[in-house]
């Protein structure tokens, strides 16, 4: 993935990557900023927040009526580590959405008006996602459970609507002013402009701002090393019993990542893997079960779950599941197994990089740890692992007294 | 550098051209149509097979979905472990899944390995027998899965909504129960395998980064497992659809504490000439975040995460949905505010201005789907089960632009009668 970077004199990191194939603009901005930046009794915050960056600027009173008006669409999200703002625009309207993206990072408009209704969107998002959705509340007892200190023990909509609901105009504008910046932000375009419309339209538009403020230094409380088993019963809306186990894994600027990634591959990421044909298939305990790796930026979370068969009970679902995460370190992981998963993840992340989106998404997501090289380095971290790695991996991060039990049952 | 002028802006440019390539289908030796959409410096590609028909033309969609979600499960001598296994070591992939007006199997691969890949699947579709150890996983996955969904009411409104808009004698009206399952069987599966991969029904559609020798091999695998075809000709099963008679169900829906709300209308006639016209009142009304619908009740009120409207058309005809979950307390409101919007629509022509926005909205939109290697199959796709071609989609921008405030009002007046519509609720009802 070839790209260009430059730095704006007030701190705005800026990449350019440019696609044959597009005739649309894309321009992504990350700020640092995320759920582990909230404090503990303000939780949905940076995700209230992201819904406010839509209520207007000084300049731009609406500012999805401008994207509409310019033949583009938009959206957001917000993570634990990050929230990413992102705009389509066809080649043509390029230069509207530069206007669009700087004057909300120059100046947002506050209103207690927009705040109320959209605490009042969010709660409803919130119960859509987590109260009326099967495994809802999911990550809600998951970071619960696994982090005691680090600012992970919640998710990004927030521990209760209570917390959205009691967000006040002053949280807003401090938030704001403390994270909201061209020195905390990367801008990454990527589709059809070039480079030199690229650097001359940052400038116009983005090079007056002030710096305002210093770059997140991304402190947060450590989290102690988990040295004994942690479990919990619970209940959820879904309609059959559930185990889930959960690992705390290294930051993602180790770059263990792709170790961790297989290894959940090797295990559990398809029709071949132990989880499906011994679990699932062979010994009929499970409707399904799978394992996955969780990138963060101050740690991951590796998981695996399975489903379970009438009948069956969480301890014989958690002892099934233990056997396999114990084999991990010794006879699973197979050259043979490793290649495939290799073979499987590499085809998967040249999809993934086939859209302008997703890699002004990674180009951006790199940048913010300091690593821009590595975005177009995955497919190498990848090949570079061996049996040895994910052996001792696993041995290291998935054994019983880091793991974080749950058992599911249908609420009542 | 001097500031620009914040307050005016770039000066917005209409959208009024789509580029994209009119790529002709080659006549594969044994009829079969294929398009191939090029593309470079991407190293993958992937392989859409189309079967048009789908549900609307077999019934039975739990059968349907059955065959092509188990169509890798197992030949008499190769197991589901050896297939995906083979697959796997390719690093290449394979789905198939069946719609209302088509099925489709899409194999997925590095550009050196598609081939291979594809001569893979066919031999193993080809000899698919569905092995019932491996239906017994097949059922009970998605068995679990239909709890999951029933627990929800998203799935409540939409079902109870259907059910009375086409009727539980119509395809769309036919919701798959936990004991349905259990007919299900290899004997069946394998007995209808035939029809519903019928190859006259098919059309190829490769995106992606291929040179000649490999376009070439993908052509010459087909052919070698494509020659044994049925004559196409029969018009699939006849369905009967419900008689008009608005009503407002309810259904409540245990440890919920929102309502889901559905309105909709079915059977509507909307000739191609005026696609496009409806499709702007569509969008206006409730089609994007600008919409009437998402200003008013979320914007505006707090009163819902998202509301939409939908123009959809799965057979003939066309349907007009519009869903929402909300506060349980704010079911009332939500639907009369809907209503509201609908008879404001009939009543009042649209200002320009907001015309102007939403014509800008579709004509860039439109423009943008088409970016992206694999968007072109998607667009074949359509154009083919609705039997049209790209005229249909070369007037999309100019018929856009052309659309008046009085004929907005005038289809709002025949589609937005608040009165016409269903309602269906459920959740914390």
């Amino acid at each position: 993935m070839e790209f260009t970077r430059f730095e704006l004199d007030n701190g705005l990191r800026v990449i350019h990557h440019q696609d044959p194939h597009s005739q649309t603009v894309i321009l992504n901005i990350l700020y640092n900023v995320g759920a582990r930046d909230e404090e503990e009794n303000k939780t949905g915050f940076a995700h209230l927040f992201e819904h406010l960056m839509f209520g207007g600027s000084v300049n731009i009173p609406q500012y999805d009526k401008i994207v509409e008006e310019a033949g583009g669409s938009n959206n957001a999200y917000t993570s634990n580590d990050i929230t990413n703002y992102h705009i389509s625009v066809p080649l043509e309207n390029a230069e509207t959405a530069f206007w669009l993206e700087s004057d909300r990072m120059l100046q947002l408009d506050f209103s207690q008006e927009s705040l109320d209704i959209q605490r009042g969107v969010v709660v409803e998002e919130f119960k859509q996602r987590c109260h009326n959705a099967p495994f809802g509340m999911l990550w809600h007892h998951v970071r619960g459970l696994a982090y005691k200190v680090h600012p992970y023990r919640w998710p990004t909509i927030g521990l209760v609507t209570e917390h959205i609901e009691a967000a006040k105009l002053e949280d807003v504008e401090a938030f704001y002013y403390r994270f909201y910046h061209p020195n905390n932000a990367i801008l990454c375009v990527t589709g059809a402009l070039s480079l030199e419309e690229t650097r001359s339209l940052s400038e116009k538009w983005f090079g007056n701002i002030d710096r305002k403020g210093m770059r997140n230094p991304n402190v947060y409380p450590a989290e102690p090393e988990q040295e004994e088993k942690r479990s919990l019963a619970t209940t959820d809306l879904l309609p059959q019993d559930a185990v889930m186990i959960a690992f705390r894994t290294p930051e993602f600027a180790a770059l263990d990542w792709p170790v961790a990634g297989l290894l959940a591959d090797i295990c559990g990421g398809s029709e071949t893997s132990p989880l499906h044909v011994e679990l699932v298939k062979e010994r009929a305990l499970f409707a399904s079960a799978e394992a996955f790796h969780m990138k963060g930026l101050s740690e991951g979370l590796w998981m695996v779950y399975g489903i379970l068969n009438e009948g069956r009970t969480h301890e014989e679902g958690e002892a099934a599941l233990r056997e396999i995460l114990d084999r991990c370190s010794t006879d699973i992981p197979t050259e043979e197994r490793l290649l495939r998963c290799r073979n499987m993840a590499s085809t998967r992340l040249l999809f993934e990089e086939s859209t302008p989106m997703n890699r002004a998404q990674k180009l951006c997501y790199y940048e913010n740890i300091g690593l821009p090289e590595q975005a177009g380095n995955e497919a190498s971290l990848l090949d570079a692992v061996d049996i040895g790695q994910l052996k001792s991996w696993a041995d290291k991060h998935l054994s019983q007294e880091k793991s974080n039990v749950i058992y599911y049952s249908p609420r009542s | 550098m001097n500031s620009p002028d914040r307050k005016q802006g770039p000066k917005g440019k209409n959208i009024d051209t789509l580029q994209f390539t009119h790529v002709e289908p080659i006549a594969l030796d044994n009829g079969v149509p294929f398009w191939f959409f090029p593309a470079t410096g991407v190293g993958v590609a992937r392989i859409y097979l189309y079967y048009k028909g789908g549900i609307a033309h077999h019934g039975n969609g739990l059968l349907q979905r059955a065959i092509h979600q188990q169509m890798l499960a197992g030949t008499a001598s190769a197991t589901a472990e050896n297939i995906h296994g083979a697959l796997e070591n390719l690093g290449a992939s394979a789905d198939g899944s069946a719609d209302l007006l088509y099925a489709q199997h899409t194999i997925s691969a590095r550009s050196s390995k598609l081939a291979e890949a594809f001569r893979l699947f066919l031999g193993y579709r080809n000899a698919a027998v569905f092995p019932e150890s491996e239906l017994d996983v097949y059922r009970s996955a998605a068995v679990s899965e239909l709890k999951s969904r029933m627990a929800t009411p998203r799935y409540w409104s939409y079902r109870r909504l259907m059910e009375e808009i086409v009727g539980t004698g119509h395809y769309q009206g036919q919701f798959t129960q936990e004991a349905d399952y259990a007919g299900l069987n290899s004997n069946l599966l394998r007995e209808s395998a035939d029809s519903a991969w019928n190859p006259a029904d098919l059309f190829i559609v490769v995106c992606g980064e291929l040179n000649d020798a490999q376009l070439a091999e993908i052509k010459l695998v087909w052919q070698q497992y494509g020659a044994s075809f049925r004559e196409p000709g029969n018009e699939g099963k006849a369905w009967t659809h419900a008689p008009f008679a608005p009503v407002h169900v309810e259904h409540a829906v245990p440890n919920t504490n929102q309502v889901s709300i559905y309105f909709g209308k079915s059977a509507l006639n909307i000739p191609d000439a005026a696609y496009y016209k409806v499709l702007v009142l569509n969008t206006l009304f409730g089609g994007f975040f600008g919409s009437r619908l998402m200003q008013n009740i979320r914007e505006q009120k707090g009163l819902t995460y998202g509301i939409h409207s939908s123009l959809l058309k799965p057979g003939k005809q066309y349907q007009l949905l519009v869903s929402s979950d909300v506060k349980a307390e704010n079911k009332s409101q939500v639907i009369n505010e809907i209503k509201r919007e609908m008879q404001a629509l009939r009543e009042n022509p649209v200002g320009l201005d907001e015309l102007g926005k939403v014509q800008q909205y579709l004509c860039g939109n439109i423009k943008m789907g088409f970016d992206g290697i694999f968007s072109m199959a998607a667009r074949v796709r359509e154009l083919q089960i609705h039997g049209r071609d790209y005229s249909f989609m070369d007037k999309a921008l100019t018929e856009i632009r052309a659309v008046t405030p009085e004929e907005i009002q005038g289809l709002a007046y025949n589609f937005l009668d608040p009165d016409s519509f269903y309602i269906s609720s459920a959740g914390a009802v």
